[in-house]
This record gives structure tokens, C-alpha cells and sequence, in this order.
């Protein structure tokens, strides 16, 4: 062998000299010229001494390697970073690891006219898929750095739909899944092979429709379809139409729900036929759009059913509701009334009650009963049938999402019993609550429904119950939506030092994160030095210990990013 | 002056035996003597030496200065001792045994300094022929495992082990770290003998220059030194000059295993263009309480630096800090072709060397699973490791190059810092 290389060294290194002879006589590269001084009749002397001469020419003779052309930039951005300061407490922000906080942060940038600092769109792009709100908070924040960003890596893939695509040649990526190659003609009927030759879709590009539609995961492909009723709602429905008999019962009844965007009368045929279908899910998943089209035959057939079920009788103090249940216990299966109690601890009679009243529209009430609905709510109602009545309407309430209706009713509940309840209860009703089958709405669903103002007091109502133990209180305040007004802070507050318990394990009242995340920062001086010493005091221990702590860090992160922008 | 009384008794003590008790007091050359009758038959001779002050008294008390001396100071406060013309031949004797004392006291470091430079040429000798001996150990044992082949049963995990801890024995320290390190080379994945033969290669390279270390330049013999364990002494590393500069921190890394953790500071002059490394160690790995802890990627500072001797100059010490550390701006920065060649030169000086830190104008790209880092021209080395470094690097850029500090190593870059507008971003 004339001259060695690195490999030969390691070949004759790794069997051993001693099992074969090894006589260097030359070194590949610059390393040749001092071949000579490499000992003589020292095999293994010679091998270290060539390999400390190759590996010293290989480390300082390095060639660097060549991009042949840089891949393309990310496109200028008009929309700016946020100064330093800012930038900085967003990316105090992304440490604290609050996806509330952290998404009404990047919101308030948003809002601010400004985008996500480049350095934090890796953490930020991590972290949106743990919540829908730092999501969408964060798709809004990425600009066109983050599309770029979130293209070239397929662990960003899931964002990238959403992310706007900004100036061309950035997109492209997304769309192009496994079933790219396949339909990417230009034919309309040929890129949906799986509808075969389908009715025509105007306002549709025929070479987009499949991909998401066709592979898509549900989730995507009702957003698909919520895309397109968006554009066409006759279009989107005849989508739905073409593909209906090969869909699968869950599918049908998620899809069945995107119908819900730009509903209109012309859907009411399909979803009409839609009761016929074998799954009962799918069933009420129409019969929960029937209820809301305005004129519908659902509707007509619903307010013939509520006839004569509340009348009121008596005047002045003596005025109240007189409730008749239906004869017989007779149910309409396609309509989604089920004659069969789901609970012992209401008969088949009074399970149909409130089914009916709950499917009546809410306005058949006032018209008939010629009541408004706070008068109708306040009523007392004879024969114990109040929680059954005020069951019903809460249903109607929220399928229609009546917010005078909501404030009636979460008036007459507070009127009626003032005492706190478990979970999901209201009223006297809470044995009744609790046999109730999932999907008849609890007092905190009714108040989402409640303008902001009329929220806020009622949250505010239920923390200022004098109560240790009141996950009612606790429900309404965790669902009452940014920003909180001094009141509400205070209530919270006060809530707060009457539920604090240093025990350790103790669960954390869900009120305090809430306080921290949504207490409008521009109040919130002060507010943090309130809960500091609380919990650095000397009894201070367990999670409430560090759950205030960490509260009190993001009300003050969250003030001073306030008093920064603004 | 009753301040320097041990306590109150002594003081009411003293002032009952100013009176009668006190005999035969002089003052003269700022001593002050008088006999004092206690309860043996002998009276007790005090004698207090007013400069500096100092006491001495017969009697036993374990009391410092006891209420013998205190009463003779108290008489003599009060005018009551008179001017002698020399002092009484008691007092005379002490303060001659005094200066002697203290004469002693201050020929004794000079004298002892003579036989601690003696005995630590005596130790250095005794550490030169330590580190030999095992040096020519590791030689032959290097020889060994490319004798009998790197597959062999000596290749098998742990094989260093033994080795090492001689090595430790030896006093070469630094061999003793690598051997330890090459223990996992083995089972490091493919490739992994042509990774132990460069190491044993680079190994056995310095056992030989060891071996002539008297007849290497002054600089490469403190490189060889240096490597093979030997330590260098703080105040021999501040006496180096100073070099003053404003030091940009390029990055910090920290290496929590092993007994001490152990902190990297990497910096740059920002007039100068010269790099520094700066090691900080603590047991408990609190570093932000230790001088130095609170530098951070991005900071400079205005200070001295103090490089330690060897060839290229990259370790230093931090000596006289003029100004706090403050944001220091995006630093200059080169491309690869100059990385390679401050390398080559870097090598040229230390072939033992396996990292060097550089800046360069540069944008990751993307290649498979890889990341490269590429400058304006095209041109790109490897690198390591990728992952989030890699993926924050490129939302920094955006796809542009910006400076990017990175530690060179035979194994590709290792991204350190990259720099949003003025802003550092550490990586």
C-alpha cells in the first residue's frame, strides 16, 4: 500500500497490528511530508503517530461543504416586532407557561398592530396546540415569519392551513399531503375521485376540493365544510349530500353540525330526511338545527305538541302557572322525544313535559300565555312541577341562545333558592339536576348566554355568597370572560379569603387562576401586592401556596405588558 | 482607657488598689512599672508599655491586662506615678525580650519562604518523574490496544477505566479526564473505532511531546503541560498582562455532571476581536451568586482580561472589571472560510485542541434530518447537535443570515448565540 488513509489506519487499528503486518510507508494528503519521520519497526508506534498526523491535517485542512442555493427567505413582514421591552415580557410570558395569559398577551400585540418576536414563534408553535385560544392567538401573532417557520417544519404542519399565507412562494406545503400526487389535475370531477362524477359545485375551484375533504380528519373536514357553506351554503350542503350514504355515524352527526353555518330554509329538506336516520345521534344532531330554522314543519309540529301544556291562572299574588302533562305517555322518535324515562326519579309523563316544553319554541310562550318572559320565570308553579317547567325552557334558552330568556331564569333560580348547589344543579332541583341526562344546561351555560355587563353581576352575585365550598360560584367565575372590572376583582378576592386552605393537597380554588388571567390589567395595580404576601405569609404552604405565587407573576406580567403598550 | 479593662470587676478592683497597694512606680520611654502587693509574701511586679499598649504583671491571673496593670494605669492617669530617668531593670528586661520576640516574629517568613521554595522544587521534581513514569505506562498501554486491535476484549465499555484511575495516581489529570470520556466511545454508535483511534492517536501524540517538553517553545510546553494535568496557580495567571477590552458574552454553557459543575463563559473583545474563555466552577452549581455568574449571552462588560500561558491564548481570568455588564449589541462576524482558517491556525499552535469559538454571518439550512450552517457564499459546515437550536436559530433568521456564535469542534459547530437586530438570542 503506498500512501495510507484515516480508513486504512482505523482497518489496521481495529484488527490489531499484531495479527497483520502494517509497514507505513506513505500518508494521503499534506500528512505525506512527515511520513518519513514515523518510527521504523514500531507498528503500533507508527499507527498512533500517522493517525495524530491524518487527523491533525483532516481537522486543519477541513473543506467546507457547499449549498448549491439558499432556499428562499421569508418574506419582509409590513407588520412589526414589538420593541424589546414588550419582547421581553412576551417571552416572560412563554416561560410562565399560562396559555390564557399568554394568548390575551399576544392577542393585546395583535391588537396593538404588531406580531410575534421571531425568536419566541418555536416556543409559541409548541405550545398552541395544549389550547384553542393560544391557537388561534398564535396563528394571529405569526406573520409571514411564521408561515415560513411553520412550512419547513412537519411538526408545525397541523398550523399551517390556518396561518395566512401572506406574499406568494411561501405556500404550498401545506396542501401537498400524501394524496397530492394523485389529484393534482385540473379536471373538477377528476381531482374528487372517490364522489365520482358529481354534481357541479359553483364557486368551488374544482381542483381544491379534495384533499381536506377526502383524507382529511374529521376535524378537518368539517372545517372544510364549514369553508365552504362560509362561500355557498346550497353548495356545501350538496357536498354533504353526494358523499351522505358512505359516511359513518359519527361522521354524519359532526358533518350534519357544520350546517349550522349559513342555515337557512333550503336545508330543511335534507334535514328533514336526516330524522330518518338509523343513528339516533345523528337524529338530534338535525333536530337541534330544525329547532332554530324560524317557520320550519319540526317547529310547527313542536309548538302543536306544547298546546295546552301551561296555562296561567289566578290574579295578582294569587297568579300562577298550571302545568298539564300529556295524557299518555306517547313519544315521537323522529322528532328526538323519547317516551322512555331516562331516570326513575321522574315518571314517563313528566319526562315527556319537559321534552315538549324544552322543543317548543320559547316565543310560542310569551305569545300564548301573553307574558313576558321575566313574568313567566317569576311565576310560582303549581303542583311542584317548577324545576320540570324551568328544565324545559333552560333547554329552549340555550339551543336559542335567548339572552333575556338566560338573565329570566338565572333571576328566578337565584330568587327562588339563594343557596349554593353542587355541579349542574339549580333551584330546588339539584336531586333533579342530577338525574338529568347530559345535554340539559346548567345555570353557568345559561350565563354565557348573558350579555357582558349582566354576566359580570351575576358572577359577582354567586362569589358573594358567604360559602367555603361553592363550585357554582367557582363554574361562573372560571367561565366569565376577560377583562374583569374592579367589582368582580374584588368579589373574587374576598372569595378567595374565605376559600383559602393551606392544607396541603388541597385542591385550588379554580376562581384564583381565573382572577389572574382575566383581571383587566389596567385595574390590576396593586392586586398582585395584595396576593404576594398571602402567599409568602407564615402559614402559607402546599399548592395554594405556589398557586398564588404564580397568580400574582402573571397579574404583574400582565400589567406592566399593558402599561408598556399602552 | 478603662475601655481596655476585661471587665467591671477588674476596674473597681484596680481602683482600690491605686491608693496604698501600689509601690515603687516610674514612668520613663513610655514604660510605666510599679510593685503591687497581692496575697504572697513577694509583691507583683506590673509593667505596662504605653505604645503599643502592652502589659506584663508576676502576678497569676488569667485576667488580660489584670487589675495590677489596670491600677498602675489608673495611677498613672491620675499624675500619681512619677518620671524616672530609665526604666526599673524589670521593665528594661521585658522590653528587651519583647523586641527580640517580635525580630523573630519578622525573620521568620523570609527564612521560611527559602525552604518552601526548596521544598516545592523538591515536589515539582517529585511530580515530574510521577507524571512520567505513568506517561510511559499510557504509552505502552496505547500501544497495546492498537497491538492486539481496538475489537479486542481491552474494547469492551469500561476498558479505560483502570488506566485512568493510574493515570490519577500519576498526577496527569487531564489524560486521566480523557481516558475516563473515551470510556463510552465504544458505545457511541458506528463509527466508533475510527473515533477511539483519533483519540488515542491525539493521546499518544502528547505522551510524546511530554517526552521532550524541555526542548518544546515556551508556549506549546504550557499547551503540553496544560493537557497533561498540570495546574496553573491564580496569581500566576493574574501576573500575565492584562488585556483590556469590552467583553462581549457569546455564550454560556454549563456542565452540571461530575463532582463540580462547572460554567463556560465565552467571550469577545469587541476592540480587540479576541476570544476568551472564561471556567467557573462551584460545587453546588449556584452560579449566579459567584463573581462572573451574572454574565449572560449578549451582556459586555468593560474588564481585564488575563489570559493563562499556552498557545493560542483562550483561557483567561477575569481581573480588574471597569464598568458593570450592560446589552452589548451584535458582534462583528466573519464567514466559514475564515472560521476554517482561524482554526487551522488555532490547531496549528495546540493539535490537541477540539474547540474553538468564531462568529459568523450565517443561516441554518436544512438538510434531511441535518441542519448546516451556511454563510453568504454557499459555503457550510455541519451543525451540532440540531434540534431546537437549530429551529430557533432559523425563526431568528427567517432565512437571512445573521451572526451566529459558535464553539468549533471537530464534530461540526455548536451553535452558542445568534443576534435578532441588536438583541442576543441564546441558543
Amino acid at each position: 500500500m503506498s500512501a495510507y488513509t484515516f480508513e486504512d489506519l482505523v482497518a489496521a487499528a481495529t484488527v490489531g497490528v499484531a495479527q497483520r503486518d502494517v509497514a507505513i510507508t506513505g500518508l494521503a494528503g499534506p500528512a505525506g511530508e512527515y511520513a518519513e519521520l514515523l518510527p521504523a519497526g514500531d507498528p503500533a508506534g507508527a499507527v498512533l503517530a500517522a493517525t495524530a498526523l491524518l487527523t491533525a491535517a483532516r481537522r486543519a485542512g477541513q473543506v467546507p461543504g457547499q449549498v448549491g442555493t439558499l432556499p428562499p427567505a421569508a418574506p419582509a413582514d409590513p407588520v412589526p416586532e414589538p420593541p424589546p421591552t414588550l419582547a421581553a415580557l412576551l417571552a416572560e410570558a412563554v416561560r410562565l407557561n399560562d396559555a390564557e395569559a399568554l394568548a390575551g398577551l399576544l392577542t393585546a400585540t395583535t391588537g396593538a398592530g404588531m406580531r410575534a418576536p421571531a425568536p419566541l414563534l418555536p416556543a409559541l408553535f409548541d405550545a398552541a396546540p395544549r389550547d384553542p385560544a393560544l391557537r388561534a392567538a398564535v396563528i394571529r401573532a405569526a406573520g409571514t415569519r411564521g408561515r415560513w417557520l411553520a412550512a419547513l417544519n412537519p411538526a408545525w404542519h397541523a398550523l399551517l392551513p390556518d396561518l395566512p399565507a401572506g406574499a406568494a412562494g411561501v405556500g404550498g406545503v401545506a396542501e401537498a399531503g400524501p394524496a397530492g400526487a394523485g389529484s393534482g389535475g385540473a379536471g373538477s370531477g377528476g381531482a374528487d375521485p372517490a364522489a365520482g362524477a358529481g354534481p357541479a359545485r359553483p364557486g368551488l375551484a374544482g381542483a381544491e376540493v379534495g384533499e381536506r375533504w377526502l383524507t382529511g380528519t374529521r376535524a378537518e373536514r368539517v372545517a372544510y365544510l364549514v369553508g365552504v357553506r362560509e362561500r355557498d351554503a346550497g353548495a356545501g350542503r350538496e357536498l354533504l349530500a353526494a358523499g351522505w350514504a358512505r359516511e359513518g355515524a359519527d361522521d354524519r352527526r359532526v358533518l350534519v353540525g357544520a350546517l349550522r353555518t349559513g342555515l337557512s330554509p333550503a336545508d330543511e329538506a335534507f334535514l328533514e330526511a336526516a330524522l330518518d336516520d338509523r343513528a339516533g345521534s345523528v337524529r338530534a344532531a338535525a333536530v337541534r338545527l330544525l329547532a332554530v330554522l324560524p317557520g320550519s314543519a319540526f317547529q310547527q309540529r313542536a309548538t302543536a305538541r306544547g298546546e295546552g301544556l301551561l296555562r296561567v291562572e289566578g290574579r295578582g299574588r294569587r297568579r300562577r302557572l298550571v302545568v298539564t302533562p300529556p295524557e299518555e305517555a306517547v313519544g315521537a322518535p323522529r322528532d328526538g322525544v323519547s317516551a322512555r324515562s331516562p331516570s326513575p326519579r321522574f315518571g314517563p309523563r313528566v319526562w315527556l313535559l319537559m321534552q315538549l316544553i324544552a322543543a317548543t319554541p320559547l316565543a310560542v310562550w310569551t305569545r300564548r300565555l301573553h307574558a313576558e318572559p321575566e313574568e313567566l320565570t317569576a311565576l310560582p308553579v303549581e303542583d311542584d312541577f317548577a324545576d320540570n317547567v324551568h328544565a324545559g325552557w333552560r333547554s329552549a334558552t340555550v339551543r336559542e341562545a335567548d339572552p333575556r330568556w338566560a338573565a329570566a331564569l338565572l333571576t328566578a333560580a337565584r330568587t327562588l333558592d339563594p343557596r349554593p348547589r353542587p355541579r349542574g344543579g339549580w333551584s330546588t332541583g339539584s336531586q333533579l339536576a342530577a338525574a338529568l341526562p347530559p345535554g340539559w344546561p346548567s345555570a353557568f351555560e345559561l350565563a354565557t348566554l348573558l350579555p357582558r355587563a349582566d354576566r359580570v353581576a351575576y358572577t359577582i352575585g354567586l362569589l358573594g355568597r358567604d360559602s367555603e365550598d361553592d363550585p357554582e360560584a367557582a363554574e361562573a367565575a372560571a367561565g366569565c370572560p376577560a377583562p374583569w372590572p374592579l367589582e368582580l376583582a374584588r368579589a373574587a378576592l374576598d372569595h378567595l379569603a374565605r376559600t383559602i386552605d393551606w392544607r396541603s393537597g388541597s385542591a385550588v380554588d379554580p376562581v384564583l387562576p381565573a382572577l389572574a388571567r382575566r383581571v383587566d390589567p389596567g385595574i390590576a395595580a396593586g392586586l398582585a401586592d395584595r396576593l404576594r404576601p398571602l402567599s409568602e405569609g407564615p402559614r402559607a404552604h402546599g399548592r395554594w401556596a405556589a398557586e398564588l405565587g404564580r397568580a400574582a407573576d402573571i397579574i404583574e406580567l400582565r400589567r406592566r405588558f399593558h402599561e408598556e403598550l399602552s | 482607657m478603662l475601655a481596655l479593662a476585661p471587665d467591671a470587676a477588674s476596674v473597681s478592683a484596680a481602683r482600690r488598689l491605686t491608693g496604698a497597694a501600689l509601690t515603687g512606680t516610674g514612668a520613663a520611654d513610655g514604660l510605666v512599672w510599679g510593685l503591687c502587693a497581692g496575697s504572697g509574701s513577694k509583691p507583683y511586679q506590673a509593667v505596662v508599655d504605653l505604645e503599643d499598649p502592652a502589659y506584663r504583671c508576676s502576678c497569676p491571673s488569667r485576667k488580660f491586662p489584670c487589675k495590677h496593670a489596670l491600677a498602675l494605669l489608673l495611677a498613672w492617669a491620675g499624675g500619681a506615678v512619677p518620671e524616672a530617668a530609665e526604666p526599673a531593670a524589670y521593665a528594661a528586661a521585658w522590653r528587651h525580650e519583647r523586641e527580640a520576640r517580635a525580630a523573630t516574629a519578622a525573620a521568620r517568613p523570609a527564612r521560611g519562604g527559602v525552604r518552601d521554595e526548596a521544598a516545592a522544587a523538591r515536589r515539582a521534581d517529585q511530580r515530574d518523574s510521577r507524571v512520567a513514569a505513568g506517561l510511559a505506562e499510557l504509552e505502552v498501554w496505547l500501544r497495546d490496544q492498537v497491538r492486539t486491535g481496538l475489537t479486542g476484549v481491552a474494547g469492551g465499555y469500561g476498558h479505560t477505566s483502570r488506566i485512568a484511575a493510574r493515570m490519577v495516581d500519576a498526577q496527569a489529570a487531564g489524560v486521566a479526564g480523557t481516558l475516563r470520556r473515551l470510556a463510552a466511545v465504544p458505545a457511541s454508535g458506528e463509527g466508533w473505532p475510527a473515533r477511539l483511534l483519533a483519540e488515542y492517536g491525539q493521546l499518544h501524540l502528547l505522551v510524546r511531546a511530554y517526552q521532550r517538553v524541555g526542548e518544546l517553545a515556551a508556549p506549546l510546553a504550557a499547551v503540553v503541560r496544560s493537557r497533561v494535568g498540570y495546574p496553573v496557580g491564580r496569581e500566576e495567571v493574574l501576573a500575565e498582562p492584562a488585556v483590556t477590552d469590552r467583553w462581549l458574552v457569546l455564550g454560556v454553557r454549563d456542565n452540571l455532571e461530575g463532582t463540580v459543575a462547572a460554567r463556560r463563559i465565552w467571550l469577545r473583545g469587541t476592540r480587540t476581536g479576541r476570544y476568551a474563555l472564561l471556567l467557573l466552577f462551584e460545587p453546588s452549581g449556584m452560579f449566579a451568586r459567584m463573581p462572573g455568574g451574572e454574565l449572560g449571552t449578549g451582556l459586555a462588560f468593560e474588564a481585564d482580561l488575563h489570559f493563562y500561558p499556552g498557545a493560542p491564548p483562550l483561557r483567561a481570568l477575569a481581573g480588574t472589571q471597569h464598568a458593570a455588564a450592560g446589552p452589548g449589541g451584535a458582534p462583528q462576524a466573519g464567514d466559514i472560510a475564515g472560521l476554517l482558517r482561524a482554526v487551522a491556525g488555532a490547531l496549528a499552535a495546540d493539535p490537541w485542541l477540539t474547540e474553538w469559538p468564531a462568529v459568523v454571518l450565517g443561516v441554518p439550512v436544512r438538510s434531511g434530518e441535518e441542519w448546516l450552517l451556511a454563510d453568504p457564499t454557499g459555503a457550510c459546515l455541519p451543525l451540532r447537535p440540531a434540534g431546537e437550536a437549530a429551529w430557533l436559530l432559523a425563526a431568528v433568521s427567517g432565512g437571512d443570515p445573521v451572526p451566529v456564535a459558535v464553539e468549533w469542534t471537530p464534530a461540526g459547530l455548536v451553535p452558542l448565540a445568534c443576534w435578532h437586530g441588536d438583541r442576543a438570542v441564546a441558543l
